[in-house]
């Protein structure tokens, strides 16, 4: 929901323990088709240039925060459910629900596609754009709601917060690649979900 | 082996039986629990915190108030008025504009100072809810949508400039809000209320405190003593000195440049308490 510089599509799947009704803990893992959203493209294709066209001296420039495509995770989680409660949307038939929060911890799967800087020297327009693969660590926070089709069905929405170590590069030679420093941050990426789960 | 005559002894009995009243059928009651208390003809006032979680170039956060009248049960009529303090262009933009010099069209990057909503609310959905087997409440969910006006503002500086951000004046807009929410009764008095509120603003932007583009392109120039601008706009109204004004009035013209025309959903999450009286 926050990265609007790509795309994320994906799903999840989720293996838990309920040693109780208001708590459950076990393994999760996801996998997400990601690329560069149209805001993205939109700002590759509007760049300055590499160099000054007057003297063809080299223009500086720092690659843009936000911008990191999470591939795939795998966590161990745990989920609290304290709230539980029914509520009668058709008539007399009752829906019964629980409100949950998890957090979880993994590792991910990253992609990292510069918005700015280019992968080949030169100053001609960029073509091609600097990219990187990686494996961080990850946590997760999230929140959501299961709402019960039967004892053993479940539907289920939620807010999952992804944070993981981020880098970004500044002051980067335009017309050279991997010049520049690397800076540090945490990374955020919030989803969306919805669900299907099956109890046994 | 049964003699026939006690066969046709046995006989009468069993007519006798079969006269018998048949049993009632099973009748099937439905027992709907008194609502310990009822809200309907009561005033309840809320106050909200909403923060907007749809920050791709703005973000806000502030505060609002709401009095609703509860025609009846499921029904409210509700007047609201909201006020962001924090209405300012979001990491993104600013990130954008300093590191490739790129910024969103005036009408995307439209600020929502505040608005003020008259509407009506419906909740169809009752239910209940327990935290942790301990005390049972009562839950509504609902759904509301209003009409309106907003404020709007256009940032002209960046957090990071000499004297801080800078805002520029956009007028009045026609502003709609739909919701969905859900509403907790703590007891007959106090609600908990958690809502997802969608507040939608025109955002046609051709005026930056009174000034269209040719207006703050002369203020740029000449800052002060600028002439022939539009009644309505003064050079004032960019800053307090001439580097502030010039500057503003830069922002300013380069945002109307191309006049641009939007409709915005600023998407906010609002958790508040309600009085019912």
């Amino acid at each position: 929901m926050n990265a609007s510089l790509v795309d994320h599509y994906g799903g999840l799947l989720s293996v838990t323990y309920h040693p109780n009704e208001w708590a459950d803990f076990g393994v999760e893992l996801g996998a997400n088709y990601t690329r560069v959203s149209a805001l993205g493209q939109e700002v590759r294709s509007q760049l300055p240039p590499r160099a000054n066209p007057r003297t063809g001296t080299a223009n500086s420039g720092d690659d843009v925060r936000g911008a990191d495509q999470m591939k795939g995770a795998l966590l161990a989680m745990g989920r609290v459910a304290p709230i539980y409660g029914k509520i009668n949307p058709f008539g007399e038939a009752s829906v019964h629900f629980q409100a949950y929060a998890l957090a979880g911890a993994g590792v991910g799967m990253f992609r990292h596609d510069s918005m700015d800087l280019c992968a080949a020297p030169g100053t001609a327009a960029c073509d091609s754009f600097a990219s990187e693969s990686y494996t961080r660590p990850v946590g997760e926070l999230g929140a959501g709601m299961r709402f019960y089709l039967s004892r053993t069905i479940s539907l289920r929405t939620e807010l999952r917060a992804f944070f993981h170590p981020a880098t970004v590069v500044r002051g980067a030679d335009l017309t050279q690649p991997g010049t520049g420093s690397t800076e540090r941050y945490l990374g955020v990426l919030t989803v969306l979900g919805v669900g299907a789960s099956a109890l046994f | 082996m049964m003699s026939p005559r006690i066969l046709f002894s046995l006989l009468p009995a069993a007519a006798f039986a079969q006269v018998e009243a048949p049993p009632a059928p099973v009748e099937r009651v439905h027992v709907v629990e008194k609502r310990p208390f009822t809200e309907s003809g009561r005033t309840e006032l809320t106050i909200f915190g909403p923060v907007q979680i749809n920050s791709r170039f703005t973000k806000h956060a502030g505060v609002s108030a709401e009095l609703a009248y509860h025609l009846r049960e499921n029904l409210a009529v509700q007047a609201g008025v909201t006020w962001f303090p924090l209405a300012v262009q979001s990491g993104l933009t600013e990130e954008l504009a300093h590191k490739v010099g790129q910024a969103p069209v005036a009408s995307d990057a439209l600020l929502l100072q505040g608005d003020a909503l008259l509407g009506l609310e419906l909740m169809p959905i009752y239910g209940k809810l327990d935290i942790f087997d301990g005390k049972i409440l009562r839950l509504g969910v609902y759904l509301n949508a209003g009409l309106g006006a907003a404020k709007t503002r256009l940032q002209l500086r960046s957090s990071d400039s000499v004297g801080g951000r800078s805002f520029g004046d956009t007028g009045f807009r026609p502003a709609a809000g739909l919701g969905g929410g859900v509403r907790v009764f703590l007891n007959d008095r106090f609600t908990v209320r958690l809502e997802l509120r969608d507040r939608v603003y025109s955002s046609y932007v051709s005026r930056v405190n009174g000034c269209g583009a040719a207006d703050a392109a002369e203020i740029q120039k000449s800052g002060t003593s600028a002439t022939g601008l539009s009644p309505g706009c003064s050079a004032a109204s960019f800053g307090s000195n001439e580097n502030d004004i010039k500057g503003a009035a830069a922002s300013a013209e380069s945002q109307l440049r191309s006049p641009s025309a939007s409709v915005v959903n600023n998407l906010a999450f609002q958790g508040g308490l309600s009085w019912l009286f």
